[in-house]
């Protein structure tokens, strides 16, 4: 029986067309990110495995290639290919292995696919390894020939471009806290209640991941709720509300610094003496962070 | 004669050993320093004294915490490792321990090498202890369980002597090819660790504080 061939993937397409030139840009780039810190970590790696319950990805999955040593490993078998004598000179022994298109697309899938950079592994590794930071090393050489997975890079474009990472214009998010502002009078039975926006002199300035109010905007007004509960003098900001930083992410260094930049730029000119601060760029977990003046 | 030389052999094996993994250390200094663009929330100084000290305790790291049996086999292997170079450098420069402590040597010998043999077999039997070895893995922890075995033997048997010499030559030598040099970059890896932390006030943790109830 005669089966379809599956065709091949636009990540398979882009990476089967990588020319010579740009693989030796990955390996540049790679090398440009490594530090006397990185080499040191990269020679520490027993794979003890303990790491592996601290990934959320492998609690979730199981998948041996989940684990942070696996990923890790997939780093560190190009770092011994090519910046260490012993990986040159015995690669079978210690597994060192060139940077092929096949690793290229295991890089690709592994260390954007099977990881959020949340840095649990690296705190738990009994070595003390900083695996997160390698990580994220190998995805500024993914970055630098474009091999940055499609829905990550758009986000931190659309964010850059619009000023969060959603594109929701002014109007929208107004309308948003508008109507959740209503849903609170409501359910608080005080027509007094408020969701402020833009208000002068507030003590705190709340900030969100813009998913929220697309998609969990009930998590904006249990927030409206606590405040409201509490007599907190607090503010939206109608135009600095994304806190997140999904440069972080996509390896490049350029993003990563914008996105804050700008937040504080915006920030500095609101009139709110503190910010809460979403943790990353999930905005899961807000803590409170004093404002920096200048 | 030979033994003379087995004895020489062994100085000589850890003062190479010893060369190539300064070399190794210092050699990862080529690669620079990177710039932190993040101001400091906390003291480096802070960080790495936990991170070489209340850090390495397994009810301080999670990975220890939920693997406890493998973590007091790994304390174990490593003390059967450090009582077995004891061992044999008191052999090679003639000079023995008082009688009493021989008994404590080997049973840190023993209980090392049953330690190691233990965390060979787990490697071997779990599909994702496989999955993320390659054979340095195995070589390094069956070299060092037969050098600790030899030593082992060599505390009873006058004619083991000799295997163990050799044994520990070899082992010596492969020290910074193989993984085994983390004997050298664990520290430096967890003041760096400490360091990194300690500056953004990640660490020493933090206990949470006790709410009254």
């Amino acid at each position: 029986m005669r089966t379809a061939a599956i065709p091949p993937s636009p990540l398979d397409e882009r990476i089967q067309a990588l020319s010579e030139k740009d693989i030796a840009t990955i390996l540049r780039v790679f090398r440009e990110k490594l530090d006397a810190e990185a080499a040191a970590n990269l020679n520490s790696c027993v794979h003890c495995g303990l790491c592996a319950d601290s990934c959320h990805y492998y609690l979730t999955t199981s998948e041996p290639e989940a684990m942070p040593a696996a990923k890790l490993d997939l780093v560190n078998q190009v770092f011994k290919n090519y910046f260490s004598l012993i990986g040159k000179k015995l690669p079978q022994l210690v597994g060192a292995r060139a940077l092929s298109r096949d690793m290229i697309r295991e890089w690709v899938d592994s260390l954007f696919g099977r990881c959020t950079l949340c840095g649990r592994c690296s705190i738990s590794c009994t070595m003390g390894i900083n695996i997160f930071s390698l990580i994220r090393a190998a995805r500024s050489a993914l970055a630098a020939v474009g091999l940055v997975p499609p829905g990550l890079q758009s986000t931190v474009e659309t964010a850059i471009r619009t000023g969060n990472n959603m594109g929701i214009s002014k109007e929208n998010w107004l309308e948003t806290v508008a109507w959740l502002e209503e849903e609170l009078q409501k359910e608080v039975d005080d027509p007094q209640a408020r969701l402020p926006v833009d208000q002068k002199g507030a003590k705190i300035l709340y900030t969100i991941n813009p998913r929220e109010a697309m998609f969990f905007p009930l998590s904006i007004s249990a927030v409206g709720k606590i405040f409201y509960a509490a007599g907190e003098d607090w503010t939206f900001s109608s135009t600095n509300f994304d806190v997140t930083n999904y440069g972080l992410y996509n390896g490049t260094t350029k993003p990563r610094r914008l996105c804050p930049i700008g937040f504080s730029k915006r920030l500095m000119n609101s009139d709110a003496a503190n910010s809460s601060w979403p943790s990353a760029a999930t905005g899961s977990t807000p803590t409170a962070g004093r404002r920096r003046n200048g | 004669m030979i033994m003379a030389i087995l004895r020489y052999g062994v100085f000589i094996f850890l003062i190479v050993s010893l060369s190539l993994l300064t070399y190794q250390v210092l050699h990862t200094a080529s690669f620079g320093r990177r710039r932190l663009h993040s101001e400091a929330a906390g003291r480096p100084r802070e960080g790495i004294i936990y991170a070489l000290g209340r850090g390495m305790m397994p009810w301080e790291k999670e990975s220890a915490a939920r693997h406890l049996p493998t973590y007091i086999a790994g304390v174990i292997y490593h003390a059967g490792i450090f009582a077995s170079i004891f061992w044999v450098l008191c052999l090679a420069a003639s000079v023995y321990p008082p009688r009493a402590v021989l008994p404590a040597i080997q049973f840190l010998m023993g209980a090392g090498f049953l330690s190691g043999a233990g965390l060979f077999l787990k490697r071997v039997i779990r599909p994702g202890m496989r999955y993320i070895s390659c054979p340095d893995d195995y070589v390094s922890n069956l070299l060092v369980d037969a050098f600790i075995f030899s030593g082992l033997l060599s505390s009873w048997l006058a004619a083991v002597k000799p295997i163990f010499f050799i044994m520990t030559m070899t082992t010596f030598l492969y020290i910074p090819l193989g993984k085994i040099r983390h004997c050298f970059f664990f520290f430096y890896s967890r003041l760096l660790f400490g360091s990194y932390f300690g500056r953004r006030g990640v660490l020493p943790r933090q206990r949470p504080a006790q709410t009254k109830g």
